[in-house]
């Protein structure tokens, strides 16, 4: 199983230590100096570590940048666990998604923080974010099936409301389609890309998706990276299709479980991935420009599958 | 009187007036255990015997019933076009009722039921069209079967269902408003509902995406007549306009969308239908670029419920976009406090279930009418 995904941290800097500057909010501001964006590195299928700040070329929107290597240990992550707790999830399906999220918990640092958001036709904080990682794994034991599905509702939720200086981790779970969000894709999407979170969303393989799709990039992004071997594209549920494209616009993922089995492996590999990220830090060559700013990331000299966002946003004053 | 038919199709054998059937089995060459005449089913059932008029038809199999309608409709010839009223809505009542009680026992699949009328609903409605021509009571009390039956479908979101119902109804109703709105409201959901194809995924399913799209866009053009026709027929339902201003929307026809939504909200007194008219009326402008005039609509739905999570989703999102995140995340963090709700529910959630929680009021009074 291939472990890659990435995230931006966009920082206003002020006093203290840079990293610790990066606002939560999915707008910022035009004073924007320091830009943070965390990628990882795969070689066929495994992480790729000991690389140097040297190793990586980074542009912001079409101009190489002078790039740093952050230790991603002195970045917390703020972790939000979104889950989808229609009537569809009931049975064997939530005690494994209770024992993946458990999984998902246990791979996190002390420093870390976690949430717990659930959604049905109703989204909820079952558990806000806390160091407390058990508090998180008894609201987990609490989820009660039932309803319809939010799902975009529930991603814009779990991207929006996390307050922290650090960066957020959302990781969505869903079974099946939206059915009652009162956002589009295209309207979350557009949040989620102004956003400093990394998006990794997971999902059950249903009866259309093939097998050797599973847990790997979009077969766009792993072309344009010079990695994957896929033969043709599958018939994949809009709904999923939708999901892979909001994640992958984070240089997250999606994730497919190839039974309900099969999802405490798949959360404890984000766990994992997590934990094997470069954070790269530059203050942008022409200065704080207003409006979309478009990431390219490249491997200097060496071969390896780089997965990062493709940018972020900077507001206007 | 009704008098069960006297058949020998399929091994059945039946005795007149309040006599048991007795059937013969063919195939072991005996007598099985006799049955309750269908009028003394319907007595037992109207005299408030529900329970027991409704398991004694377990042995009741399709033939039987058709059986039954043949002898209906022949004596109601000799009657000169009557029947006794009573017992055939107590009739009708029973088999609805077992009709309701086998979808109860249908397979649940992820929360949805199997969808389809059985043979006792199928008989229950041919029963109607013999007691539709009775008298103008029996017609109010057939109109208002149609209608709880068709609430009913809606319910378990068996929405072709509710489409068989709603034709059977225009057929005897053609201009009852309600009707149509309950088929428009019908052919709306079953195309909220119909995921939008992805037809870039994947080139060898282009057709079956197309045809998808074709049937999304044929539905909601359905949902739009008949809309149309109910605001025609009664210009003051509200509901059908709101309706008709959401399905204009996802007509992508944003500029005819406008002016039902703001009528509704001239006209329209009921809670519930202003909310969801600032909030649909917030999107259409929202997607032609006029953010503040959105953003208003979404504050005035969030004001009318401050506990609706939908509206409180909205304006933050609105509120994000236009570059006010603080008080996004504000609004949408106050929402969550309020979560669960618990009822009423937050009229965006139970939109695609239109007014089907009225279907068991329904069927209640028309159960009580045939009490004796």
């Amino acid at each position: 199983m291939t472990a890659a995904s990435a995230a931006v941290v966009v920082a206003a800097v002020a006093a203290g230590p840079a990293f610790a500057q990066a606002p939560a909010t999915p707008v910022f501001g035009a004073r924007v100096e320091t830009v943070y964006v965390d990628a990882f590195v795969t070689r066929d299928g495994q992480a790729v570590r000991g690389l140097t700040a040297a190793d990586f070329e980074l542009k912001d929107n079409g101009e190489v940048q002078d790039v740093q290597l952050v230790t991603s240990d002195q970045i917390p992550l703020v972790s939000v666990l979104a889950f989808d707790t229609s009537g569809s999830v009931a049975g064997p399906k939530l005690a494994a998604l209770e024992a993946a999220g458990g999984a998902f918990l246990d791979g996190l640092k002390p420093a870390d923080e976690a949430a717990l958001i659930t959604f049905n036709e109703e989204v909820r904080w079952a558990s806000e974010p806390t160091t407390d990682k058990g508090r998180v794994k008894t609201a987990l034991g609490g989820i009660r099936p039932r309803g319809g599905t939010a799902v975009m509702d529930g991603l814009f939720t779990a991207v929006t409301l996390p307050v922290s200086k650090a960066r957020s981790l959302v990781v969505l779970f869903s079974d099946g389609e939206d059915n009652l969000s009162w956002l589009s894709d295209g309207q979350v999407k557009s949040v989620v890309e102004r956003s400093n979170a990394l998006v990794h969303v997971v999902g059950i393989a249903s009866a259309a998706a093939v097998p050797e799709m599973s847990n790997t990039a979009s077969p766009q992004v792993a072309r344009s990276q010079g990695g994957g071997t896929f033969q043709s594209r599958t018939l994949e549920a809009p709904h999923n299709l939708k999901l892979r494209q909001i994640a992958e616009s984070t240089g997250g993922r999606f994730w497919t479980a190839e039974s309900p089995d099969r999802l405490r492996q798949t959360f404890a590999a984000i766990a994992e991935a997590m934990s094997h990220r470069y954070v790269l830090r530059y203050d942008p060559q022409s200065g704080p420009r207003t409006g979309w700013h478009r990431l390219e990331l490249r491997l200097r000299g060496k071969a390896g599958r780089i997965e990062a966002r493709r940018g972020y946003w900077v507001a206007g004053r | 009187m009704l008098v069960p038919a006297l058949l020998s199709a399929g091994g059945v054998v039946a005795l007149a007036g309040d006599e048991p059937i007795v059937k013969w089995d063919q195939k072991v060459g005996r007598i099985e255990q006799p049955q309750p005449s269908p009028l003394a089913l319907a007595r037992m059932y109207a005299s408030g015997r529900r329970a027991e008029a409704i398991a004694a038809l377990d042995g009741w199999s399709e033939a039987d019933m058709k059986a039954e309608l043949v002898s209906l409709r022949s004596e109601m010839r000799k009657m000169g076009g009557h029947l006794p009223e009573r017992p055939l809505r107590a009739a009708v009542m029973l088999h609805t009722d077992r009709e309701l009680y086998e979808r109860l026992q249908s397979p649940v699949v992820e929360s949805v039921r199997e969808c389809g009328i059985n043979a006792h609903g199928g008989y229950a409605r041919a029963l109607i069209a013999l007691l539709v021509v009775q008298s103008d009571q029996s017609r109010e009390f057939v109109r208002r079967w149609l209608t709880a039956m068709a609430l009913s479908s809606h319910w378990d979101l068996c929405l072709d269902d509710v489409r068989r119902w709603t034709h059977e109804g225009l057929k005897w109703f053609p201009k009852d408003a309600q009707m149509l709105l309950l088929q428009g409201t019908a052919s709306e959901v079953s195309a909220a509902l119909t995921p939008v194809p992805a037809l870039f995924a994947d080139p060898s399913h282009r057709s079956e995406g197309l045809s998808d799209i074709a049937r999304r866009r044929q539905e909601l053009s359905e949902a739009r007549r008949d809309l149309e026709a109910a605001l025609a027929v009664d210009p003051d339902l509200h509901e059908a306009r709101l309706r008709l201003g959401r399905v204009l929307w996802r007509l992508e026809k944003p500029q005819d969308a406008r002016a039902p939504l703001q009528t509704v909200l001239e006209r329209a007194q009921e809670p519930w239908i202003l909310y969801l008219a600032h909030l649909f009326l917030g999107r259409v402008l929202e997607d032609a670029g006029e953010l503040p005039a959105a953003t208003e609509h979404y504050r005035a739905a969030l004001a009318i419920d401050p506990g609706a999570q939908a509206a409180a989703v909205a304006l933050s999102q609105a509120l994000l976009v236009g570059g006010n995140d603080g008080e996004g995340r504000e609004v949408l963090a106050r929402a969550l406090k309020q979560a669960p709700r618990g009822q009423p529910r937050d009229a965006y959630m139970s939109y695609h279930l239109g007014r089907s929680n009225l279907a068991e009021g329904l069927l209640d009074a028309l159960r009580a009418e045939t009490l004796e």
